[in-house]
């Protein structure tokens, strides 16, 4: 998610969200299958209802490599960041 | 400053850390390397095991013998980068609830490794090859791919665990 979120930062996570609420353009927390507990973007939510994740940074896994998401493996909205001000190795 | 005050908080109370996941996985797991590397070392026991039955050492024994030294060595630190990186890169909390013992599994493997290379000791190698094989199952499996044993068609014919991959 860099640079928005800089390595080390701290964010504060709503789970008591409603599904409903969940917007693209948000950034979500959700317990992916291959790549753990994971920030990303939301990008759409597709006809079945499917959540489509997408990075920030050039580098980041793409839309197609991330795979739908249910909404059961959303944790949370990210509601704040407090970005690391840091110096971290990149 | 609020950075510092939240960070103060985190020591006190250790928040759940969380990946944006911004480098660049090239997803290119395999145990494989791990379990070879380990197989070299009991070659390499096996080798040395025979220098033991000589009565004197030539000058190019000598060579030889520092060679095998020298590969076991190495070797013992490629089977652990190797299971390092499959842990550290590829092992997340689904894995891990999966397989509760993968830490105790990998710290296993670092200390057998340190093991078989500190001795000439064919029993130690043997017991690093049991824990590698079992780390290639939990990983396989996690990729829901089976897997079968067989013996290496090479030297030191030693049981591995090898993925059942479709044609």
């Amino acid at each position: 998610m860099s640079p928005r979120i800089p390595e080390g930062s701290y964010v504060l996570v709503n789970c008591w969200h409603s599904l409903l609420s969940v917007k693209p353009g948000q950034v979500v927390k959700v317990r992916h299958a291959r790549y753990g507990d994971i920030i990303k973007t939301l990008d759409h939510i597709d006809e079945q209802g499917f959540l489509w994740l997408r990075g920030e940074h050039q580098s980041s896994v793409s839309m197609l490599e991330m795979g739908p998401i249910n909404q059961q493996q959303v944790i949370g909205i990210i509601c704040s960041i407090i970005r690391s001000t840091l110096k971290v190795a990149s | 400053m609020l950075f510092k005050l939240v960070s103060a908080m985190d020591k006190k109370l250790s928040f759940s850390p969380v990946s944006a996941h911004c480098d660049i996985p090239c997803k290119i797991y395999d145990p494989i390397s791990a379990q070879l590397a380990v197989l070299t070392m009991i070659r390499m026991v096996d080798l040395l095991d025979e220098f033991g039955c000589k009565d004197s050492f030539s000058l190019n024994d000598q060579a030889q013998f520092a060679r095998l030294i020298t590969e076991k060595e190495v070797h013992g630190l490629k089977v652990k980068e190797e299971i390092r990186v499959i842990w550290g890169d590829y092992i997340k909390q689904p894995q891990l609830e999966q397989f509760p013992e993968l830490h105790e599994l990998t710290h296993s493997i670092m200390l057998a490794a340190s093991k078989a290379k500190q001795n000439i000791d064919k029993a130690a190698t043997l017991d690093l090859l049991a824990k590698v094989n079992r780390f290639a199952e939990i990983f396989w499996t996690t990729k829901g791919i089976a897997t079968f044993t067989a013996t290496s068609p090479y030297p030191p014919a030693q049981q591995l665990v090898y993925p059942k991959l479709d044609c």
